[in-house]
């Protein structure tokens, strides 16, 4: 018997053709605009370019951010301190925020707009916000400090304080989407857990400890990962508060990359430092993941 | 369905947005309109500046009928980027206003014509009547790329109502005596700090971002870079050393200026009412115009030191993109807006810069004012005492380098100024002595 050979009918006679038709906006968008630009950066980052000459340098853009560069250095130390002290008070800022907002209480819609509304601030509004809340003299904080007899520091102007005041402002965000991502994920927690756990004598802190806690796990490595990403990338507050000062204490990784690129023109040497920020963030997200398997708990999974 | 009806509809629905985006944005940049020539230019400033360009465009297409003047004003703080992107992506105007802080870095480049041929065809004497240091600054290697204008030096804008009630000399009547000096200065600044309860409520000066203060550092007979501006010598100077160091002891020995902290948010600018003396380029004066109405202020030149009375200048130049269409018509514009009609309008009536030309700065009508400041033989003075700071190609960022070398002097209070110089200039010369572009 002569095997059937099937034979690929022509595009425009398949069921799926306008299927292709219809996606090819997003495709062009995506290979032009996302995809493009992503190679394009791989590629300048090989090279000299000062958006005037194009000369290809090897790896020399790398040689040189690592071995002879030390405000790189400086940039990234900064950036890892914001990360490790940010990240792990914003989650748990989020977290609680979220365990209050999941209360069954009279006016509970009207709290979660409320803590929301911070969030809708424009970045840079809130920066400046930020710049008189900070302000030595007539801010808020120091303000607030002298009410108890502590005489506040110069937040912003003083190298000990700064890159603490812009890890001090990222929590402004904690009522944002992370908030809401941790509301739905305790919102996804069965009842019944609770009611079981509660026979078994477990209420508060221990229902919290093993029943919240564990159920919630997926949602925490989501926002975990997403929160490690952002943090690497923080900007606007470093820009418009300090820009990189004083004597480069805020100096951030990506606002180092920002003057290179379009201070400096230095465009070769900050699409090296961008792929660099993306190999440090694929390692950390790998590192998270790897470690996930131990502490975060799928619904249905076998224990 | 067929192959041709399949390649035609398709073709025709992910065609339309391609034919919506060309009809919004291709085409080409300079148009005719109403049989003119469109030609392209784009500069910043305030709104007296754009008021005052907008007239002198107009003045322009009057006498050149064949020629519309497109204006367009991008905010100052984004100018540079927008400038060097637009210069890159070939989308730049015809003739442009660039600062001499990014001139030698983008004529280096080659995005300017050359105006040497254009002159060339002008009388003789075509260059002879601008001021010879801000016909210099439009030169790159030689040949002329730019031609200057919004020029203008550092000066001191000082609060009069706050020197009379402090019982002070006017520093302006000190100069004329050739009593001006920086001890004088440091005089009347600490004089007019004045603190209720502990707290500093007005302060005698402020306290500027170097190179705006250069000058203290001349004259205390300091250079800042060796004459081929290939490395900073500050720091091996022992005149720049102690004008960095006396600059300093204003902010933290003398406390007649603010420290970061103080000066946070800028409650003591100048048009509070709240600081004695600012240092400041001519091109203040139409903010504080605009802004003061409270107490009388005026202008005097910056303090002489034991060697020498110098004070910065510097200006813009007005360049011709080496890619425009037309020329001609942009040099015959630019050769306008640098006229002496168009100065007479910018430096006299908005009192934005000094003339560039000399016969401007030489007429009388240009000292005479209804409005302050009054003392306008200043604005001759900073032309004669002129000096020019070393702005090379790399400026932009050894000086970031530099100050933030600084900041253990100037913000912190750290180090002295030997000291934060050795650092500050180590900092700057691994920049100028670095490989270009890493």
């Amino acid at each position: 018997m002569v095997p059937l050979k099937a034979r690929r009918k022509p595009l425009w006679r398949r069921r799926d053709a306008w299927g292709y038709v219809f996606i090819a906006p997003w495709l062009a968008g995506f290979l032009l605009f996302t995809a493009g630009p992503l190679l394009g950066s791989l590629y300048l980052s090989l090279c000299k370019y000062d958006l005037h000459t194009l000369e290809w340098v090897g790896t020399k853009n790398y040689q040189v951010l690592l071995t002879r560069d030390p405000l790189f250095w400086k940039s990234l130390v900064n950036t890892a301190i914001y990360v490790l002290v940010s990240v792990p008070l914003g989650l748990t800022g989020s977290l609680v925020l979220a365990l209050l907002l999941n209360q069954s209480v009279r006016g509970i819609a009207v709290f979660r707009t409320l803590f929301y509304l911070p969030s809708l601030v424009p970045a840079v509004a809130s920066a400046l916000l930020w710049a008189w809340i900070f302000h030595p003299e007539a801010g808020l904080l120091n303000y607030g400090l002298s009410l108890v007899g502590i005489r506040g520091p110069e937040w912003l102007q003083d190298p000990s304080t700064a890159l603490a005041s812009l890890i001090l402002m990222s929590l402004w965000g904690i009522g944002g989407s992370r908030m809401i991502i941790f509301l739905a994920g305790l919102q996804g927690i069965s009842e019944e857990l609770y009611e079981a756990g509660a026979l078994d004598g477990a209420r508060g802190w221990t229902a919290f400890r093993h029943i919240t806690l564990p159920m919630l796990s997926p949602t925490i490595l989501f926002n975990l990962v997403l929160g490690v990403i952002g943090s690497f990338q923080v900007f606007t507050s470093a820009y418009v508060l300090t820009n990189g000062g004083p004597n480069n204490a805020t100096l951030m990784y990506v606002l180092y990359l920002y003057n290179n690129a379009f201070r400096y023109f230095k465009l070769g040497k900050a699409s090296a430092m961008a792929w660099v920020l993306f190999v440090i963030l694929l390692l950390f997200t790998t590192i998270q993941f790897r470690h996930a398997a131990k502490w975060v708990h799928y619904e249905g999974e076998a224990a | 369905m067929n192959r041709r009806r399949f390649l035609t509809q398709a073709s025709a629905l992910l065609g339309l947005p391609v034919l919506g985006f060309c009809s919004g944005g291709c085409g080409g940049a300079a148009t005719n309109r109403d049989g003119r020539l469109t030609l392209r230019y784009m500069a910043w400033g305030g709104p007296e500046q754009i008021r005052v360009e907008r007239r002198i465009c107009a003045a322009f297409e009057e006498l050149h009928p064949e020629i519309h003047v497109h204006l367009f004003m991008v905010p100052g703080q984004a100018y540079a980027d927008k400038l060097q992107l637009m210069l890159a992506s070939r989308t730049a105007p015809d003739v442009m206003r660039v600062d001499q802080y990014f001139f030698p870095a983008l004529a280096r480049k080659e995005y300017f014509l050359s105006l040497d041929p254009f002159i060339a065809a002008e009388p003789l004497d075509f260059l002879e009547d601008f001021h010879p240091i801000a016909r210099e600054e439009g030169r790159w290697q030689g040949r002329v790329y730019g031609l200057n204008v919004l020029w203008g030096g550092i000066m001191i804008y000082y609060n009069q109502g706050l020197f009379r009630a402090a019982g002070l000399p006017d520093p302006y009547r000190l100069f004329l005596q050739d009593r001006w000096t920086w001890e004088q200065f440091v005089e009347c600044a600490v004089a007019l700090t004045r603190k209720v309860g502990g707290r500093v409520v007005q302060f005698g000066t402020n306290h500027v971002l170097f190179p705006l203060y250069a000058s203290v550092i001349w004259n205390h007979g300091g250079e800042v870079m060796d004459p081929d501006m290939t490395r900073l010598v500050m720091a091996e100077d022992p005149g720049a050393v102690l004008g960095f160091q006396r600059y300093a002891d204003l902010r933290w020995k003398h406390q007649c200026a603010p420290s970061p902290a103080e000066n946070a948010l800028s409650p003591f600018a100048f048009e509070s009412g709240r600081t004695g003396m600012v240092w400041g380029w001519a091109g203040e004066t139409p903010r504080y115009r605009r802004s003061i109405r409270d107490f009388p202020w005026d202008i005097c030149p910056t303090p002489a030191g034991p060697t020498g009375h110098h004070t910065l200048v510097k200006g813009n130049q007005l360049v011709i993109n080496r890619e425009t269409r037309y020329p001609e018509a942009a040099w015959k514009f630019l050769k306008y807006m640098t006229s002496p009609d168009a100065e007479r309008l910018l430096c006299t009536r908005l009192r934005r810069s000094v003339p560039t030309r000399l016969s401007v700065l030489r007429d009388p009508a240009y000292l005479k004012t209804d409005q302050p400041p009054f003392q306008t033989e200043v604005f001759l003075e900073t032309s004669e005492r002129g000096r020019v700071f070393p702005i090379d190609w790399r400026y932009q960022e050894w000086v970031e380098q530099f100050n933030t070398g600084m900041e253990p002097l100037f913000a912190m209070n750290e180090r002295d100024a030997r000291s934060a110089l050795t650092d500050a200039c180590a900092r700057a010369n691994a920049v100028l002595a670095g490989e270009d572009g890493f």
